[in-house]
């Protein structure tokens, strides 16, 4: 598996549709939002995709009963589709996290910067997300429902790291 | 007779899965010693006085040949580390030198924290 590759922090790249009106503000929006369409083809898309055919791989290697040469349970397809579903909503300025199998059928998400700096979200198709960080000497670990979008906890931890 | 479990002592997790640890720096991911989803419990072998072949020797005979897959490393860790996060290592034989790490929490979040925890104090060596 690849460690995580850092994106450039691009979270000052953002628009607000009422800072601007007139013709020549929806033209230079347009130009905008398509340069940053482009951008995020360039520089995320292709380790997005790298990072699902982990997931799809790690399914396959991981679908027998004790596949970790203990008593590993089967990580079964509505856990691989939770995980991609997690991966797909990160937003941007986050690294792509590595993905670790775990023992009890569920996928982890790790972000790791050293000893001591690690944060794992993990799914098992259940619509929630267990979470655990240990960010120097602080810790944090609880459980939050996985809706339509990351919870806001997540992504907090998550900056806590990046 | 099963000999007590020394504070001094240390244990191995051997690790048959390429993703629980860092080939770039050489670290264990905290799935490596998350405990067992059947019985809450984690599988160590006690490596006291043991040369680091009969170390290996061990997880080739015991742990390998459960799945048809290479043992690629193992995790050693202190009694200390592991006891210093509320748990307990039972002697568990047979195999010889055999111990489970015990008395995890109910809560999967915290389990993982102190997988983390304990991830963070192992030294992970490679076969």
């Amino acid at each position: 598996m690849s460690a995580p590759i850092p994106r450039t922090d691009c979270t000052s790249i953002s628009i607000s549709p009422t800072i601007g009106f007139g013709s020549e503000f929806n033209t230079l929006k347009k130009f905008y939002d398509q340069a940053i369409s482009e951008w995020r083809k360039a520089e995320t898309l292709g380790r997005l995709d790298e990072v699902l055919n982990s997931v799809d791989e790690l399914c396959r290697e991981c679908s027998l009963e004790g596949w970790d040469g203990y008593d590993a349970i089967p990580i079964a397809e509505d856990t691989c589709y939770e995980a991609k579903r997690f991966i797909k909503s990160l937003p941007i300025n986050f690294p792509m996290p590595e993905i670790v199998p775990e023992p009890n059928g569920g996928i982890g998400l790790e972000w790791s910067k050293g000893n001591r700096q690690v944060f794992v979200a993990s799914v098992s198709g259940k619509t929630q997300i267990v979470y655990a960080g240990l960010f120097g000497i602080n810790k944090t670990h609880g459980t939050e429902y996985f809706g339509d979008s990351l919870p806001s906890t997540i992504i907090e931890n998550l900056r806590r790291l990046y | 007779m099963l000999v007590p479990i020394a504070t001094s002592e240390t244990l191995s997790r051997f690790i048959l899965q390429k993703n629980w640890y860092r080939p770039s720096d050489s670290t264990v991911k905290y799935a490596t010693f998350m405990p067992n989803p059947n019985n809450g419990q984690t599988s160590v072998f006690r490596i006291y006085g043991l040369s680091d072949k009969e170390v290996w020797d061990i997880g080739e005979l015991e742990v390998a040949p459960r799945l048809v897959k290479p043992v690629l490393g193992r995790a050693d860790i202190g009694v200390s580390n592991v006891m210093e996060k509320g748990l307990k290592i039972l002697p568990s034989e047979p195999p010889k030198r055999h111990a489970n790490i015990e008395g995890w929490p109910e809560e999967k979040s915290e389990q993982t924290l102190i997988a983390i925890e304990l991830a963070a104090k192992s030294i992970f060596l490679k076969r």
